[in-house]
């Protein structure tokens, strides 16, 4: 927890979509995945592996925490896992944010015809 | 229904821990991506094949250090086996130094704590395999159950105990080094 505050790190790309995704509220497994996808309009398609793994990746570094509330009690199976963001998650993503926003501007007034393709 | 016990097969594949904890929310992902059609099953296997080793890594480094020697000793041991089947002594040998190489790098890790008789029990144990080996492959009194055993099976069972035996000396006393090491650093 206390290595993504002191330091920095890029996140890994699987951890940063499911934080981005986190920011609507919390949600389940499958919702998640779909958030994603919608997120990378369909770049990014997780597998249930991949995505459980980043998972128990975030829950161990304190970026996000199980929750018990459910949205809405009668429309949900109880079997599923909600996951909500933490402070923690928020700050990584809001730097990682900030570290892409610095590269793409500076790979932007390097070579200004990046990203005005076509 | 096929396809989800296939599914679950699959998933013996991750490390026990892992399995336990998210089998469960993964068999569910799986029945609401195929409901949807949001994902097709050789795209769910490929997830599979993709995250097993990323979880079997995960798992090796949050071991202890003797789960860590017993592990990598194992796994080296099967490919020397493997790699002399299709590749000769020379492929084996150099496994052999990689799993040198690989019990010492583990071993000289700042938290690795081998307990204080892992070392000797390991290296005793791996005597014991091999003379174990040597009774059984050599010994007169098996002759007719080895005259049994087909000659290519009973070749390669014996190389596999062989280079286990090999392997459980070598890292015994690579963890007594180690160990009579960092106690006489910390002493000084």
């Amino acid at each position: 927890m206390a290595k993504l505050a002191t330091r920095p790190q890029p996140l890994p790309p699987a951890v940063f979509h499911l934080l981005l995704a986190l920011r609507d509220g919390e949600q389940h497994g499958y919702a998640l995945m779909q958030r994603v996808e919608q997120l990378t309009e369909g770049g990014v398609r997780m597998g249930p592996g991949t995505l459980y793994g980043a998972i128990k990746r975030m829950l161990a570094d304190g970026l996000i925490e199980e929750t018990d509330e459910r949205p809405d009690p009668a429309l949900d199976d109880q079997r599923r896992r909600y996951y909500r963001i933490t402070a923690a998650g928020e700050r990584a993503c809001a730097e990682e944010v900030q570290r892409m926003e610095t590269l793409l501007r500076n790979a932007r007034k390097s070579r200004p015809k990046l990203g005005h393709a076509g | 229904m096929t396809g989800e016990r296939a599914y679950r097969a699959l998933l013996f594949l991750y490390p026990r821990r892992f399995r336990r904890e998210y089998r469960d929310p993964m068999l569910q992902l799986y029945r609401d991506a195929l409901r949807d059609h949001s994902q097709s099953w050789p795209r769910l296997a490929g997830d599979v094949v993709m995250s097993v080793p990323v979880q079997h890594k995960e798992a090796f480094r949050t071991m202890s250090t003797q789960g860590k020697l017993l592990t990598a000793s194992v796994v080296i041991t099967i490919a020397i086996v493997a790699f002399m089947a299709v590749g000769g002594a020379l492929f084996a040998l150099a496994l052999m130094l990689v799993l040198a190489w690989t019990l010492a790098r583990l071993l000289r890790e700042r938290d690795a704590q081998p307990s204080s008789g892992f070392w000797w029990k390991l290296s005793l144990s791996g005597v014991g395999v091999f003379a174990a080996a040597v009774l059984f492959f050599g010994g007169p009194w098996l002759q007719s159950w080895r005259d049994e055993v087909p000659a290519e099976l009973g070749w390669w069972s014996g190389m596999f105990i062989f280079c286990t035996a090999i392997v459980m000396i070598i890292a015994g006393l690579l963890s007594g080094v180690v160990q009579f090491a960092s106690r006489r650093r910390l002493s000084h």
